[in-house]
């Protein structure tokens, strides 16, 4: 009776050794079919893009040369063109001098009037005769709307006493 | 018996291999022939496209030959130092003013890279880049006549970046009143936009879908151009605020 059970414990076990054999088998030829797959599905997708090439091959020949150089040449130039035109670069320099003309008090004489348009700043040195003027000379560009700052700079007495100041403006 | 045990770790390995040393390259590979397949169709699918607008883009430029010649004055694919010197010169001494100096920096030539649109991501786009040369023109003459040459430099036919000025008034040693001479400053940019050949049209981005160019910021320069150059405007103030 022992020798019986013991003989079908064995028999089961191999019965399930032998399926567990089959099964890989079995998985090792289906891997070996589905590489087998892709070899053929690899080759099909090398015929269609030799084929897809080809038919770009055929209109290459217009894709390139003097006539798109030219084209992208004036399309660069136009780009940049327009740009520039809405770019902050365009200020009209005669702005400037209208607002010198119109801010400096005719008791104060210019000496020297700097501009720069690219870090949007102008120092202004000026010469009068007194430190009244400078004060208002001050004040009249931080009226005006164009300025959105004005800072005091230095401040001296030239060699016939007249009062040589500076201030520097961002607008 | 002992062979038949050999049977499930030899295959069970041999198809590990096969996973790992073919399969998973071979299928690497079709999602990247796969990739290149949708892209090269996109491509055949817009080359029709492209050659039509190359064309009708031709023939916009063609029937513009004067906003060509705008453009390429406005933006030369060489650096004409000449011109640029002489124009200077002329606008200066036809508002009576004597020059002085002029320097500009052919060798400090930098890259102004504002043309490349946001759309294009090509190497041949990229290459679309404007050269900087600093200019400096240092002048003297009256404040009239520097605010006449000044206001008309606004006006000239080609791209410039004026990025600063300094006016100062001359006053000789020794002498308490200020002379009536001013100094000129100032500092432009000019530009060229280099020429270049262009590998395929598939990779400008424009040609897949414009028809036409948009001409108007020709009309705006060109319009801009023709304004009445001095607006001779005299507002209350100090007329010379330089005396």
């Amino acid at each position: 009776m022992e020798r019986t059970i013991l003989n079908s414990a064995e028999n089961e076990k191999k019965k399930s050794q032998f399926h567990s054999s089959m099964i890989i088998v079995i998985i090792f030829f289906l891997t070996l079919f589905v590489w087998g797959g892709m070899k053929w599905y690899i080759k099909t997708l090398d015929d269609t893009l030799s084929q897809l090439q080809s038919q770009l091959d055929g209109v290459s020949e217009s894709f390139h040369g003097n006539r798109v150089d030219n084209l992208v040449a004036f399309h660069d130039r136009l780009d940049f063109m327009k740009s520039q035109l809405e770019g902050p670069m365009n200020t009209k320099l005669i702005d400037f001098f209208l607002k010198l003309e119109k801010l400096v008090l005719p008791e104060v004489r210019i000496k020297k009037y700097e501009v720069n348009i690219l870090k949007r700043n102008i120092k202004v040195t000026g010469v009068t005769n007194s430190f009244k003027y400078v004060a208002q000379q001050m004040s009249q560009f931080k009226a005006d709307s164009f300025f959105t700052s004005v800072t005091a700079g230095d401040f001296d007495r030239d060699e016939v006493g007249q009062i040589v100041f500076s201030f520097n403006t961002q607008f | 018996m002992s062979l038949k045990i050999l049977i499930f770790p030899f295959f069970s390995l041999l198809t590990l291999f096969l996973i790992i040393g073919f399969l998973k390259p071979d299928l690497d590979i079709i999602i990247e022939k796969m990739d290149t397949i949708d892209n090269q169709k996109i491509l055949v699918e817009d080359s029709d496209s492209i050659v039509k607008h190359i064309d009708q883009l031709t023939s916009v430029v063609n029937e513009n030959a004067e906003s060509k010649k705008m453009l390429f004055t406005y933006l030369p694919p060489v650096f004409d130092h000449e011109s640029i010197i002489d124009s200077f010169n002329f606008l200066a001494t036809d508002s009576s003013l004597y020059v002085n100096t002029i320097t500009l920096k052919q060798d400090s030539a930098v890259v102004m890279n504002n043309l490349v649109d946001a759309n294009a991501s090509s190497t041949d786009l990229n290459k679309s880049k404007v050269s900087i040369i600093p200019f400096s023109g240092e002048f003297t003459g009256s404040y009239q006549d520097i605010k006449t040459f000044l206001s008309q430099l606004n006006y000239t036919n080609r791209f410039q970046n004026i990025n600063s000025f300094s006016l100062e008034s001359q006053q000789k040693s020794g002498e308490t009143e200020p002379s009536n001479i001013i100094k000129g400053i100032i500092n432009i940019d000019y530009g060229y936009l280099k020429d270049f050949s262009v590998d395929s049209a598939v990779k400008v981005p424009f040609l897949r879908d414009r028809e036409s160019f948009d001409l108007s910021p020709i009309t705006t320069f060109k319009d801009k151009m023709t304004e009445i150059p001095l607006p001779v405007v005299t507002i209350p103030g100090k007329e010379n605020p330089f005396k």
